[in-house]
């Protein structure tokens, strides 16, 4: 969706740089002319842009996932990072509200959770001295793999765990 | 050759070198995440950290070059103090490659607290000699922005001169004052300063930090905090390295238009935006953290999304419009500028979609990260660079490269660069890992076609080295820049 | 007498009052954080002076000032390291002489960039500012201790049962070409205190089960009473 999305747009502005950059081939007397033109269509373009802008923000705000951890329900989970694996509850459930609490024993890590599908579908950062509460609510039952999203040493790729959701 | 220009081509030589050493390095790096080489994972990392700060330093360099010797034209500048901040830059580039090879530092370039000293493959030395390193950049990058600032403020008249504050609240009495007018590159010289110094005082603060914890482990910091520090100088040093290569473009490409690039008070407008939202767009790299001050998450989307309107609705558009239906003539030099504001634009909108919270869940640290800010650094900044470069060695030789040579290099590095580029969005959108020695399916596939965009690109930077040597040995035109 | 030289002396004196309060109330161990923000302070009046102090009208570089007001912020955040608080705080005297250096530090900041080109010590001064201000919210300060919540405290810690010596051994041969032969690191990473990381089942069962790039010794050529030795040999390392 994203990547499609993100395809069209790239798409659609090198059409028109590329459309733009033809008209070299037949080009016009004076400047004023078509800087006149240009700065009608700016000010069209400028209030799209704002347009698209507000929509996104009006979108996107009521769907972050921050939230305090007194007015989070369901019930808590530890996990627990370290250089190059993760404490992980071994199952939770499904359909309801959980919340992971998140931290780490030594350095940065990241907490992200891929689907049995393979998609990164929730994500958190694992920090040493913090706890990150990360609010979930798993839709589909399976075997869901973690793993670190944050750069945190020689073996960082390697750094994986799993839980299960059922 | 004069004092000032020496100046300019020591920074872009420098860059230039530094860069084509670096695309080695990245090249290396995506070749073993393909699988058709084997290293061990702490050289690769080794290697990563390597590439990230030499990189952007290189850009760095080169952008300064250009825009101090743009601004010397504007009023003349110390020269002494342009060598000095390219000495120290140079000596902490020297020192951060020491800790690399032999050092085999690889805790990357934004060296999070407390990664650079728990679990460390690497002696401490490394460690010391790669945060001393860094801090000698930030040094020669602090005494760069105070001159740039000292001469925006000795030529227009302080700050109100230089931001264009009356030319927007009192246009017509500027008109009629006959006072100079900053010109667009001023502006960019203005933010760049500003900026610059807003980024440093928060890495060379944290800079400082890591140095004593190295020197006196018990001395404690907090991990949060240094996260929002090393972000606040990487990110935006990263973006100033745009705003001072479009300078390049304000004084170039109006010249192959033939048409002039005026400062209009739409565009101080626009660069005041910059100057604010580029200082604060760098939250976008803490949505993750969830400790973060809630109301910071927003500003950060905020200004992420602001970001984009100055360059969208301003220079880009202006570029555009700069171009439509002019007589420009097409030559590496005009080709490659307007063809990085395309990069800069695609790059920006895969931006948003990550500064866009919800999204950013499932692609922060994935490989979205490289695919987007890999699009306007090198089909951005990187052509507005060798835009600069070809557009003074085409005045000063008085030739122009062949049509096919125009093509093939075209071919290389826009057709190479979109199959590179393609390789991370498409593994971002599909879940994999940024960072990863050894990426999980479907990852070295994917790695596998980029390296061959990887492959091409590089074929079209050594055709591109090859004729700016071909246009330097026949400089036979008085320098006209 | 102008407004600018009263700014100067008002200001110039309230730093010197405020820098003597050590000596003057004696106060030890007031913390970092309380420590970095009346250093802020004394580095405010200071800027204010050094600001106050220029009058000339500049319009031509004065390259040396340049240096001074690059450097006084940087050896300023360098002074400012928590280790040498500690030091300060128990003697007042020499506590009262290192915030006069702060004060002279930023007077110096401010005064020279307005002198290297008028209108850049704001800049400088306000860097200066900032980075005290900020310091005080991490430099030497952090939480102090991971806070988990309740269901954190059940994870029982297993306590380590193996034959130590014959751990150093196996270690020796199989493990320290990568970890160094005292657990120091080498190509894989260091072991010293490990035992803060994993407790003795989940170093067995990291042994047994390794992610790359470590290789996998067990059941060959490591017995689980072999992993148990070198589990509890690392589990010793300090």
């Amino acid at each position: 969706m994203v990547l499609i999305g993100f395809l069209v747009a790239a798409a659609a502005i090198l059409a028109v740089m590329a459309a733009v950059a033809r008209t070299t081939i037949e080009p016009a007397a004076g400047q004023a002319n078509v800087t006149s033109m240009g700065y009608r269509l700016r000010k069209g373009w400028l209030w799209a842009l704002a347009a698209a802008a507000v929509v996104a923000l009006a979108i996107s705000i009521p769907s972050f996932p921050y939230g305090k951890p007194t007015t989070l329900s369901g019930k808590h989970y530890t996990v627990v990072a370290s250089q190059y694996s993760f404490e992980l509850p071994p199952a939770v459930p499904v359909g309801r509200p959980v919340v992971f609490d998140v931290t780490s024993k030594d350095v940065n890590h990241g907490f992200g959770i891929y689907d049995p599908q393979g998609r990164l579908v929730a994500q958190v950062q694992a920090m040493p001295d913090y706890v990150n509460h990360l609010p979930m609510r798993f839709s589909v039952k399976g075997h869901y793999l973690v793993r670190c999203l944050e750069y945190c040493g020689i073996a960082h790729a390697a750094m994986q765990g799993a839980f299960d959701v059922r | 050759m004069t004092g000032s220009r020496r100046i300019m081509w020591a920074f872009l030589s420098t860059g230039i070198a530094i860069f084509g050493l670096m695309t080695l390095v990245g090249f290396a790096m995506r070749i073993e995440q393909a699988q058709w080489v084997a290293y061990d994972p702490g050289a690769f990392y080794a290697l990563m950290t390597l590439h990230g700060s030499g990189m952007i330093v290189a850009l760095a360099l080169c952008g300064m070059g250009g825009l101090w010797f743009i601004m010397d034209r504007e009023r003349p500048m110390n020269q002494g103090l342009a060598w000095s901040a390219y000495a120290l830059i140079v000596i902490g580039v020297v020192a951060v490659i020491l800790s690399v090879f032999p050092g085999r530092f690889g805790a990357a370039w934004t060296f999070l607290f407390p990664l650079p000293f728990i679990g460390a493959t690497w002696p401490s030395w490394a460690t010391g000699a790669f945060l001393i390193g860094v801090a000698l950049i930030m040094l020669g990058w602090t005494v760069y922005c105070v001159q740039l600032l000292g001469c925006v403020l000795m030529k227009y008249g302080g700050l109100r001169g230089a931001t264009g504050w009356d030319l927007v609240f009192h246009h017509d009495a500027f008109v009629a004052s006959g006072r100079p007018e900053p010109p667009p590159a001023a502006f960019a010289a203005l933010i760049t300063a500003v900026d610059g110094l807003f980024a440093v005082a928060g890495g060379m603060l944290v800079g400082v930090a890591l140095i004593i914890h190295w020197i006196d482990p018990t001395v404690a910091i907090d991990p949060l905090w240094a996260k929002n520090l090393t972000y606040l100088f990487g990110h935006t040093f990263a973006n100033l390295t745009i705003y001072m290569a479009i300078a390049f473009v304000y004084v170039a490409l109006p010249r192959y238009a033939n048409r002039e690039w005026h400062t209009s008070p739409v565009l101080a407008i626009a660069w005041w935006g910059t100057l604010l939202f580029v200082a604060t767009a760098y939250f976008h790299h803490l949505y993750m953290d969830f400790v973060q001050p809630r109301g910071l998450q927003y500003v950060g989307e905020v200004a992420s999304y602001l970001a984009a309107f100055p360059p969208a609705v301003v220079t880009i558009f202006g570029g555009a419009l700069l171009v439509y239906r002019s007589n420009l003539r097409w030559t590496m030099g005009s080709m490659f500028m307007y063809a990085g504001l395309v990069g800069w634009l695609i790059g920006g909108v895969g931006a948003l979609i990550d500064a866009t919270v919800p999204i950013n869940s499932s692609l922060h640290n994935t490989l979205w990260v490289p695919a987007h800010f890999h699009t306007y650094l090198l089909e951005g900044v990187t052509l507005f660079i060798l835009g600069w470069i070809f557009a003074d060695l085409e005045t000063r030789s008085g030739l122009v490269s062949s049509l096919l040579t125009r093509w093939m290099v075209g071919i290389g590095i826009f057709g190479g660069g979109a199959l590179l580029l393609l390789g991370w969005y498409v593994a971002g959108a599909a879940s994999v890992p940024r960072r990863y020695a050894m990426q999980p399916s479907p990852g070295p596939a994917i790695s596998a076609w980029a390296s061959v965009g990887a492959i091409l690109l590089i074929f079209g930077l050594v055709l591109c080295l090859a004729e700016a040597v071909r246009l330097a040995r026949a400089r036979n035109a008085e320098p006209v820049v | 007498m102008t407004l600018r030289k009263l700014i100067v002396i008002v200001s110039a004196l309230a730093a010197l009052v405020f820098s003597a309060m050590p000596v003057i109330t004696g106060a030890r161990d007031i913390g970092v954080h309380q420590h970095h923000l009346d250093h802020a302070v004394l580095m405010l009046l200071g800027a204010i002076a050094g600001l106050a102090l220029y009058s000339g009208s500049s319009d031509r570089e004065s390259p040396p000032w340049l240096w001074v007001a690059v450097l006084c912020p940087f050896i300023a955040m360098l002074l400012m390291s928590p280790s040498l608080y500690s030091l300060v705080d128990q003697t007042p005297w020499l506590h009262s002489f290192d915030h006069i250096v702060f004060v002279v530090l930023a007077v110096m900041t401010a005064y020279a960039g307005q002198r290297y080109v008028r209108g850049v010590g704001w800049a400088t001064a306000l860097m200066l500012e900032s980075m005290a201000i900020v310091a005080a919210f991490g430099y030497g300060v952090a939480p102090a201790v991971t806070v988990l919540s309740p269901s954190a405290a059940v994870t029982q810690r297993t306590e380590p049962s193996g034959d130590v010596a014959h751990g150093r051994v196996l270690f020796a041969q199989n493990c320290a070409v990568c970890h160094g032969a005292r657990g120091e690191g080498g190509e894989g990473p260091p072991l010293k205190n490990e035992v803060s990381r994993k407790d003795f089942a989940q170093a067995q069962a990291w042994i047994k089960k390794p992610a790359p790039p470590m290789p996998a010794l067990y059941p060959n050529p490591l017995s689980a009473k072999d992993v148990a030795d070198v589990a509890a040999f690392v589990e010793s390392l300090k």
